[in-house]
């Protein structure tokens, strides 16, 4: 009894923190979604559901939560795939030195800001003067391609931009992961004759369980919530708002039209949706066991 | 030992935390002007421009000379923060600014939900009799005004052109409407998705709306039935089909100024490379080539006037930068002699000059001091009298729906009609 007070006291802090920043906002957003809302306005109107009733006639949200998912399904997808192949090939390598160095490699730009490395891969994309453009030219002979301006260039370009700018944490992830796992494991599959492939997916991925785990739930959570790179690449939504994710429309419904409610009844639904998403890989990623 | 360190530490937070307080704000550029203790000081917000912050602390000096018990402390803030400072200081009612220069379209917002002072009436009536009558529209709401207006925004009536290659090419400048499409037609030259030069680029998020409207409003069209749109009417197809066919089959220029992610507007392109003939925009970007770019007008570029599609010199603009009084203000009466000395109109052309503005007030707008100091603006100052309110709306909802219903029709060939009807229930479904 003594102790579970103890541990209240020490805790109160830390959830006095959590609800008035974390919870309250959520709360406070929620309430908000309810009312025809500006925050200048000395009375706003309570319109019940009248907002969440918009969105499924309102073509741009249905096309931006389209976006949406499959940009974090194809990146995330992606994202794990590369960075597991290389956070193996990484911890092949005989040298430690060459281990840390190819890290910090695939480190570097997720150290810059996504913001200002959007900006630059904007010039990479250009069609004029674009390096990526006169790559092809100069290769392979291919006619110059408007990347950021054809609706349906504009989301593949973003997802190669985000797996190079994202794939850096879930390699040092992973590594610090397939370290962690005892050599008994694979010196006794050697014995038995298991090669390459099979370490990796007898040893390896299972015993990594749980740090796929919290990575896919990490970079799930992340991606859905990305923000810069659509705002700078995908201009004004992009063609046929073909760069038009969540994020974005909630920023331009609130800040560009001012209808701070209906945003909110969008960020509702982000909420829900990250929510349900995440629910759903914890149950299928549990892990039973563990060594 | 350790108590004492402790007290130490906890001091220092304190005073750090103090010292936070009462701070001016961070990335905010402050006036010198008023910082001497006087009886009454008010404060100005703007936005941080290096050719409007100077002539705002003119203006603050000539007014503290003129009234000695009244102080004037100027605040600017980079644009892109602005809006929303302002926002949030009206919201706190504590905070914020006596006056605000901001711009006409928020004041939208801002009028119904009585975050501004109502403009004296005696005051707004002069104001009203020298004006244009886009130059106000957004200020006014049930009867009464929330702001004074200092420029006439004018995003149509003339062209940027890119002298050297009009001189390359041999040709004189367009003095009509065909003429000018057809320059465009013969000069323009793409490869694929590419383009060399564009004859004439008015995809722009500003540019294209006001084009469109202006070749509707100049037919004898109208697109506003009452408080409700109605683009789908037969000038409003046709004038758009015209553009539309510009793009897709004339191909005197492409979409980029829409969808491509360059942040690269069409008239700074034309500053900076040689992939633009003619970019119609407002009289503001003449500065910014000369200013920012280090262009020589009259021999790297040219502003001259750009015809109208139909009969009438008709256009819409809507209401831009002005003047606004904090409800909150303990200053009412000084924040209002403020503001009422700044648009003097014999004083405010001297600000709009320094500003690149074309002036709200008549007055000035005919002073022989406006062309002499910025002659490029002769042929706006002919056509101001056609200028026609947009309208009492949101007009970053009407260009977003605009471009989608333009970007729409280009790529997808979606009959006209059947866009604007498209558009129409957008627009009006608020």
């Amino acid at each position: 009894m003594k102790n579970n007070r103890f541990v209240y006291f020490v805790l109160l802090p830390i959830f006095l923190l959590l609800a008035v920043f974390f919870v309250l906002p959520i709360a406070g957003g929620l309430a908000i979604s309810f009312f025809d809302y500006n925050p200048l306005r000395a009375i706003n109107h309570f319109i019940g559901f009248e907002n969440f009733g918009k969105l499924m006639s309102d073509k741009i949200f249905l096309k931006s939560t389209t976006n949406t998912l499959v940009f974090v399904g194809i990146t995330v997808t992606l994202n794990i795939f590369i960075t597991l192949v290389l956070a193996q090939l990484i911890s092949m390598l005989p040298w430690p030195k060459f281990r840390s160095f190819f890290r910090v490699i695939f480190f570097m730009p997720c150290v810059a800001p996504l913001i200002a490395s959007s900006v630059v891969w904007g010039g990479l994309y250009a069609t004029k003067y674009g390096l990526i453009n006169n790559m092809l030219k100069t290769f392979f002979g291919i006619s110059p391609v408007n990347w950021l301006g054809t609706a349906s260039y504009v989301m593949p370009a973003i997802i190669i931009f985000t797996l190079w700018a994202d794939i850096g944490y879930n390699i040092i992830l992973f590594s610090a992961g397939m370290d962690g796992i005892p050599t008994d494991f694979y010196e006794a599959a050697e014995i038995d004759g298991a090669g390459m492939v099979k370490k990796f997916f007898y040893i390896t991925l299972p015993l990594l369980g749980r740090t796929v785990s919290f990575v896919v739930a990490m970079t799930i959570i992340s991606h859905f919530q990305m923000f810069a790179q659509f705002q700078v690449l995908a201009k004004l939504g992009g063609p046929e708002n073909s760069g038009n994710v969540l994020t974005y429309y909630i920023y331009k419904t609130a800040f560009q039209t001012k209808d701070m409610g209906y945003a909110s009844a969008i960020a509702v639904v982000l909420f829900v949706l990250i929510m349900i998403v995440t629910i759903i890989q914890q149950r299928l990623n549990r892990v039973e066991w563990g060594y | 030992m350790k108590k004492f360190t402790s007290c130490v530490l906890a001091v220092a937070l304190a005073a750090s935390l103090l010292t936070g307080c009462g701070a001016p704000a961070a990335n905010s550029d402050s006036s010198a002007a008023g910082k001497s203790g006087a009886a009454t000081t008010i404060t100005l917000w703007s936005h941080i421009d290096e050719n409007w912050n100077p002539a705002q602390d003119k203006m603050i000096a000539d007014f503290e000379a003129a009234n000695p018990d009244i102080k004037v402390v100027r605040e600017s803030f980079p644009y892109d923060e602005f809006e929303s400072k302002t926002q949030t200081s009206l919201l706190s009612k504590e905070g914020g600014a006596d006056v605000y220069q901001l711009w006409g379209g928020w004041a939208i917002d801002y009028a119904k939900t009585g975050a501004f002072s109502p403009v004296p009436d005696t005051y707004m009536e002069k104001v009203k009799s020298d004006s244009y009558e886009p130059v106000i529209g957004s200020f006014g709401y049930k009867g009464k005004y929330y702001g004074v207006p200092l420029e006439f925004n004018i995003e149509y009536g003339g062209l940027l052109v890119n002298t050297p290659k009009f001189k390359e090419l041999g040709i004189q400048y367009p003095t009509t409407w065909d003429d000018m499409i057809n320059i465009a037609k013969k000069n323009s030259s793409s490869d694929g998705a590419v383009y060399h030069l564009r004859g004439l680029d008015f995809v722009g998020w500003d540019t294209l709306p006001y084009t469109w409207l202006s070749m509707i409003l100049s037919s004898g069209g109208k697109y506003m039935e009452g408080d409700k749109f109605n683009f789908n009417n037969p000038v409003g197809v046709e004038t758009m089909q015209k553009l539309v066919d510009y793009v897709a089959v004339d191909k005197i220029t492409n979409l980029d100024g829409l969808t491509n992610a360059s942040d690269t507007e069409p008239y700074q392109k034309l500053f900076t490379s040689d992939e633009e003939l003619m970019v119609p925009r407002g009289p503001w970007t003449v500065s910014e080539g000369i200013h920012v770019d280090g262009l020589e007008y009259g021999k790297d570029f040219e502003y001259v006037a750009m015809p109208f599609y139909g009969p009438q010199k008709l256009f819409a603009a809507e209401t831009g930068w002005g003047l606004a009084v904090n409800a909150s203000s303990k200053n009412q009466e000084a924040a209002w002699k403020f503001v009422e000395f700044w648009t003097d109109p014999d004083r405010v052309l001297d600000y709009n000059i320094a500003c690149g503005m074309v002036p709200a007030s008549k007055t000035a707008a005919h002073n022989p001091e406006l062309l002499k100091a910025m002659p490029y603006l002769e042929p706006l100052v002919n056509i101001l009298d056609g200028g026609k309110f947009i309208g009492y709306f949101n007009t970053d909802k009407l260009k977003e729906n605009v471009k989608n219903t333009f970007i729409d029709i280009v790529n997808n060939k979606t009959p006209v009609a059947e866009a604007l009807e498209k558009l129409d229930s957008t627009m009006n479904a608020e």
